[in-house]
């Protein structure tokens, strides 16, 4: 197989999958989840096979395109472009993403919407894989936008809640604020140079006057801020916990995400030639910082990953601003990893105790011993403790900033003490989870199901040896395929201090929790007990973090972005997103759903009934021309005129829905046919 | 008298608008039970009309108005007549009305209604188009709901409403692609320019802008794959208005179709004509086939709709003046025939759907009644000597000179297939062929019973089956009037 069928692979075989359980799924049930795991493994090996042939491969992998449309003299191509960034990503995703389907048959066992569920969780895979392996910007764009779509389903998987609808609908219309940029790039873009294909943008744009190199990248970032929840933002990310705990695993910390810094990653040259990159440092580590001080006070696990997810994202985000390329991708890849091990991990914990509050979960190690040991890795390997993958990526995140202050010494110098900073809260904020949630005395729960404990184990496994994709000094690395020939420094005293950084994190965390249990035991945490614990460390950071969720900056983020936009749409005067939620989703997408189940049921069981009258009248006409003469001819005609009429008669469902479908579906098909024979 | 001269020449739709008007006024500050506003109504038809008339007799009053977006010429009479004839047969039709269904308000929408016929008629730019459709489409939902105690009419009602606006949408839709194509909206000639003219990439466009456009309007006109609404509506929706929307609207969108593609579009255009092809097959097909299994008559009469818009389609694939000709006539013929059928039904069962069981030995319980629906759907037929069969006869003829045999063989065979469920409604009525299992179950009251039909809607039924009759009669000699 070529490399180029591999790649077409990879996006084509779960959107097929999307396609089939779209018709058959209802059919399907609980089966439906088999095809969307199976055209994933299969997907997942066909990206480990692109990234092998990545290794030591000059020059982009995969880079075929087929023309699509000429639009006004401008071809509009489609393609595939595969190199070491994209492979590697995309070995990331599809890894996660196995993990997570085959822990989403445990999860959701029972759920009324199940095919639904894997539906649009393959056609978001689809749409991840795509935005990976676009060679053009209006592909990518494209896969971007139907990524948007598919979280806002997702978010709003249970929309029977006012709050999925709510968080759905803020966490849509936020990222789409960006994604206007990226619009306005991709029409700047085609306008001025007749193509989309990104690796002659890039250098064709490179040729340009700064200003307009600045003015593409200001564009293009505006759409990786909403879609990686950088501030201002992130207000969708916390809200969007709303949906399942699959969901949260593997769009909201894993993949969609990080398709904001995948795309400042494709386009890092010109990012470098506009000189932009203190433009996305300076935004990254405050959000860097910002979330990990709000995930220190927040009692629900969910939202307490959330924060934590945006605060990663931001550590990328600053590494991008520094020049380092190789580290955001490496932290993205092993962050992918340990954050959707912990999302799984809180969602069985979640599956276990019926709570999301952490003040209600204790010892629950104890009993979950399994999800316990999981957890615990994930936090350790998101705090930076040695040897797991994320003291590696969190290490070469740091040493970016270091060789930064080499350059610029105040911005990197700043840079660097706030990183370390927000290493020490983000373990902190993990293991005040871990300690309160799993250790020390409990009720008795139950662990959870074969199927969600061992997609844990695996990414806990995978979480421990990932480091070793970009050890210093190794042939085949990371580094090697992304940044090939450049020299990666190894600061042994960094490697310390950042251990360091993160032991003091875990320490504080586990002072905190003794103090705690030794006042009082396992009851609920009074509002101001840790101020009794004052120090010179915890005083001033839960006070900033109480301030912060006082200030209460979501909801006024909320109203200086998003109602605006709203307004501007001119849905001010029904601002209430439940009603438009309403409108949109439970009518819109259930009537979809509805239409999709119709035709399952009727067009499919009505072509096989019809065929199967029409075969029959057909012979029954054949069998009275045998017996009757021409009389019976006459029968048969009459007889497959009503066979034909009783098999179209089924099209009248009554539904009106269906109706509507029909219209477009046989309006375009009639259209197609006659563009076929009129060509 | 120039300044005046658009007041002139649209006044028959002033007339219109005012008595429309009027009576919603009139019965909001005299809530009464439509006693008054009826005659009104039908007052306002007969000026209207006489107006029309004198509009045709004064030859400068034909052209083209306000910056080119009506146009006032013969089609534009042709239809204004048409329109208040077939409105002035449902108001009848209503005249004895059981409270409800017959208040002030249902006579003012039904004038707006028309009102807004003419404007789909006349217009010459989309925009005013969608306008005139809006204006059509928006009173006759209301008056599909307005028998508000029976649950199938508000159904029928919100189900014509949804999917009404959702062709709505994608006629809307088709005219920005067309604007963005063809640079216009304006069809004082015709939309679509030679293709040539536009380079591939529009025509491209302008082809996508067709097909959307087309979906709106064959909504209205009961297209093939835009019909689905047509059965569901009418078999629950309430009778008269299920008469008049079966009817009125098929014969604005066909005129209007008519000046959007003008005579060229066919030859120009060989994927809109075999577009137009394929849904004409299949209306026809489709409609009739489906047709022979109803039991619901008016369910039947939807699907007859169905195929009889494909032979009005006919004229559009194969273009030109003639095919024009013939399917104004059949228009005519069409609606006077669909009309009575529709009435029929109405009188055979206001309130309830009714199935070919309540047709049987209709002749012995009021032969009037059945003579008229006899009349009707032998026209719809096409049987010799009645209306239908000329005007069939000049579609097919205008397909077979355009080099359209085989399209007009298909007709012709599905025209047979319709004789089918036609005769089977005119054999159950005279009792030759009634099954002993149908007059054993509850159809035994009735058929015992003299069916009593109030005069106005006997009038109404008798007109349309006249009127049948009068344009097979003379229907040669129209035809070559109408040239």
């Amino acid at each position: 197989m070529t490399p180029t069928l591999t790649a077409f692979l990879v996006p084509a075989l779960p959107a097929a999958a999307a396609l089939f359980l779209a018709v058959f799924g209802r059919r399907m049930g609980e089966r439906s989840s088999h095809v969307a795991i199976g055209a994933l493994a299969l997907s997942l090996i066909a990206s480990v096979s692109l990234l092998v042939g990545a290794f030591g491969h000059e020059g982009p992998l995969v880079h075929a395109t087929v023309p699509w449309a000429v639009v006004g003299g401008v071809p509009i191509e489609f393609g595939l472009f595969v190199d070491g960034l994209s492979a590697s990503v995309l070995v990331m995703v599809a890894a996660v993403a196995t993990m997570v389907f085959v822990y989403a048959t445990g999860y959701m066992k029972g759920d009324a919407r199940y095919p639904w569920f894997f539906t649009v969780f393959s056609l978001f895979t689809a749409c991840m894989f795509g935005v990976v392996t676009s060679s053009s910007l209006l592909e990518l764009m494209l896969f971007w936008e139907v990524m948007g779509l598919c979280s806002f389903l997702l978010i709003g998987y249970y929309f029977e809640r006012p709050d999925a609808r709510r968080a759905a609908f803020k966490a849509f219309i936020t990222t789409r604020i960006g994604d206007m940029g990226l619009l306005l790039a991709v029409a700047l873009l085609l306008g001025r140079y007749k193509t989309v294909d990104i690796p002659t943008l890039l250098a064709e744009l490179a040729k340009e006057p700064k200003a307009f190199m600045w003015m593409i990248c200001a564009l293009l970032f505006a759409a990786a801020v909403s879609k990686s929840a950088q501030f201002p933002m992130y207000i969708w990310l916390p809200d969007a916990m709303a949906g399942p705990t699959p969901v949260s695993g593997l769009l909201h910390s894993a993949t969609m995400v990080a398709a904001g810094v995948f795309l400042v990653c494709r386009a890092y040259p010109l990012f470098v030639g506009a000189d932009f990159l203190p433009m996305i440092a300076w935004p990254g580590i405050f959000t860097a910082l910002y979330g990990a001080v709000l995930a220190l006070t927040e009692t629900d696990i969910k939202r307490t990953l959330a924060y934590s997810t945006m605060s990663q994202l931001g550590y990328m985000m600053v590494a991008l601003g520094t020049g380092g390329l190789v580290a955001a991708v490496f932290h993205l890849i092993t962050h992918g990893f340990f954050k959707s091990l912990l999302f799984l991990s809180a969602g069985s914990v979640i599956h276990g105790t019926k709570t999301q509050d952490i003040r209600e979960m204790r010892g629950v190690g104890k009993t979950m011993p399994i999800t316990g040991a999981c957890f615990l890795i994930g936090a350790l390997a998101l705090s930076g403790i040695p040897p797991l993958a994320g003291f590696f990526s969190k290490d070469a995140v740091l040493a970016s900033l270091l060789g930064a202050t080499t350059v610029q010494p105040v911005f990197g110098g700043t840079l660097l003490v706030v990183g370390l900073m927000t290493a020490v809260l983000s373990a902190f904020y993990m293991f005040r989870v871990y300690f309160g949630v799993f250790r020390g005395p409990g009720r008795k729960y139950h662990e959870s199901p074969r199927a969600m404990i061992a997609p844990m184990v695996a990414l806990a496994g995978v979480t421990v040896v990932a480091g070793a994709i970009n050890l210093p000094g190794l042939r085949v690395s990371l580094a090697g395929m992304l940044e090939p020939g450049v020299v990666e420094h190894a600061f042994p005293w960094l490697m310390a201090v950042s251990a360091c950084a993160a032991g003091a994190g875990v320490y504080i965390a586990w002072e905190s929790t003794r103090l705690r249990r030794a006042l009082h035991g396992t009851g609920p945490i009074p509002p101001n007990l840790q101020r009794l614990y004052g120090g010179v460390f915890l005083r001033p950071v839960f006070a900033v973090s109480r301030f912060l969720r006082e200030l209460n900056l979501d909801y006024i983020l909320e109203n200086l972005v998003v109602a605006p936009v709203l307004w501007l749409c001119g849905l001010a005067s029904r601002l209430d997103p439940d009603v438009l939620y309403t409108a949109v989703f439970v009518n819109g997408v259930g009537r979809v759903a509805a239409s999709l189940a119709a035709i399952d049921v009727t067009v499919v069981d009505g072509a096989v009934m019809a065929v199967g009258r029409a075969g029959l009248g057909v012979a029954r006409g054949s069998g009275f021309v045998d017996t009757r003469g021409i009389d019976g001819a006459v029968d048969g005609v009459a007889g497959g005129t009503m066979a034909l009429g009783r098999g179209l008669k089924r099209l009248q469902t009554g539904v009106t829905a269906n109706y509507a479908l029909f219209m477009i579906v046989f309006g375009v098909a009639i259209f197609y046919v006659a563009w076929w024979l009129a060509r | 008298m120039t300044h005046l001269s658009p007041v002139l020449a649209f006044s028959p739709e002033i007339v219109l608008v005012l008595a429309g008007a009027g009576v919603l006024c009139f019965d909001a500050i005299w809530p009464g039970r439509g006693r008054v506003e009826r005659w009104v109504t039908l007052a306002a038809m007969a000026l209207a009309a006489a107006c029309a008339v004198l509009v045709a007799m004064s030859p400068q009053l034909y052209g083209v108005y306000f910056a080119g977006s009506l146009r006032v010429d013969a089609t534009t009479t042709f239809a204004r007549l048409l329109f208040m004839a077939t409105g002035a047969l449902v108001v009848l039709s209503s005249w004895g009305g059981d409270g409800e269904g017959a208040t002030a308000e249902y006579y003012g929408l039904l004038l707006l209604s028309l009102l807004g016929e003419s404007v789909i008629v006349m217009s010459q730019t989309l925009i005013v188009l969608f306008v005139g459709i809006e204006m059509l489409a928006l009173p006759c939902y209301a008056l599909m709901a307005m028998r508000k105690h029976l649950a199938g009419a508000v159904r029928a009602a919100l189900k014509y409403f949804l999917l009404g606006t959702f062709a709505s949408i994608v006629m809307l839709y088709g005219v920005a692609l067309a604007y963005g194509a063809l640079h216009t909206i304006s069809y004082v000639n015709g939309l679509f320019p030679d293709p040539v003219t536009l380079g591939a990439v529009r025509a491209g466009l302008a082809m996508a802008a067709f097909l959307l456009l087309f979906a709106g309007l064959g909504f209205k006109a009961t297209a093939f794959p835009f019909h689905f609404w047509s059965p569901d509506v009418y078999a629950g929706g309430s009778a008269p208005i299920v008469a008049y929307v079966a009817t009125v609207p098929k014969v604005a969108v066909m005129l209007a179709l008519l000046r959007v593609l003008g005579p060229g579009f066919a030859a120009a255009y060989p994927v809109g004509r075999t577009f137009i092809l394929i849904v004409a097959v299949l209306s026809m097909v489709y409609g009739n086939v489906v047709a022979l299994l109803q039991d619901d008559v008016r369910r039947m009469l939807a699907y007859s709709g169905v195929a009889n818009t494909g032979y009005m389609l006919i004229a559009f694939a194969v273009g030109g003046a003639a095919s024009a000709r013939a399917l104004m006539f059949f228009l005519v013929v069409y609606a006077f025939g669909n009309l009575g059928a529709f009435l029929v039904a109405m009188a055979v069962g206001p309130d309830r759907p009714v199935s070919l069981k309540d047709f049987a030995g209709l002749a012995g319980r009021n032969g009037l009644l059945a003579g008229g629906m006899a009349v009707c759907l032998f026209s719809l037929a096409g049987t010799p000597p009645l209306g239908g069969f000329f005007g069939k006869f000049a579609l097919f003829k205008a397909a077979v000179d355009g080099g359209y045999a085989w399209l007009a063989l298909i007709a012709l065979v599905t025209t047979v297939i319709a004789v089918g469920y036609y005769l089977g409604v005119a054999s159950r009525m005279y009792g030759s062929l009634v099954q002993p299992e149908e007059t054993g179950s509850e159809g035994v009251a009735s058929i015992a019973g003299r069916i009593v039909v109030p005069r106005p809607l006997m009038a109404a039924i008798v007109t349309c089956a006249l009127a049948a009759v009068v344009l097979g009669v003379a229907g040669v000699t129209l035809l070559a009037a109408a040239g």
